[in-house]
């Protein structure tokens, strides 16, 4: 029962996820977004699979899922955030420039 | 019970898909597939709860680190590139 819960839970948290990813303004915000898509929605709804099917083939590959979406998760989204940097897309609302200020060094 | 999370999963992916074409620059694309991917994955399981066969949660581990790959390679294709100077 509480599994089902969970999954229901993450189908909306990846709704509000990919409408965060409709209505952000450039690409660093949209990366936000997409950070609550896949552990907030995608990893929740696998753990409540786990809840679900409590001792079964099916817990076993949804746990491995979970370890592989959290290992590279972070790491796509720092190489796609990194490129468009490079590639010389400008944020829209920019305070402070760290990697101009250590180029200039 | 399990065919009301992928209906959830399904408008979420067509909200990926609006980006996707809307998207002005190219790593507004590869973010848009990145998460459309992620969906899939998710569709995939519910599938599998659904029709109870084990099989397919294998063929969502495949889908999860092609996509990283993928998106691993269009990044360092992209990082030398001078594409939106103004």
């Amino acid at each position: 029962m509480i599994g089902i819960a969970l999954m229901l839970v993450g189908g909306v948290l990846a709704i509000i996820g990919s409408f965060g990813l409709l209505r952000f303004p450039d690409v660093y915000s949209r990366s936000h977004a997409q950070t609550v898509v896949n552990v907030g929605g995608v990893c929740l709804m696998l753990l409540g699979v786990i809840l679900d099917q409590l001792f079964s083939v099916f817990s076993v590959k949804a746990l491995f899922l979970i370890i592989l979406i959290f290992v590279t998760s972070p790491v796509a989204t720092h190489a796609i955030t990194k490129a468009a940097y490079l590639s010389g897309v400008k944020p829209k609302v920019i305070v402070v420039d760290e990697w101009k200020r250590l180029k200039s060094r | 019970m399990y065919e009301y999370v992928v209906y959830l999963l399904a408008i979420a992916a067509v909200l990926c898909i609006v980006r996707f074409i809307k998207g002005p620059t190219i790593p507004d694309k590869v973010i848009a597939i990145d998460t459309m991917s992620s969906l899939v994955v998710g569709i995939i399981v519910m599938l599998s709860l659904y029709f109870r066969v084990s099989l397919l949660m294998d063929v969502a581990i495949v889908y999860a680190i092609l996509a990283f790959i993928g998106n691993l390679a269009i990044s360092k294709y992209l990082m030398g590139k001078k594409l939106y100077e103004e």
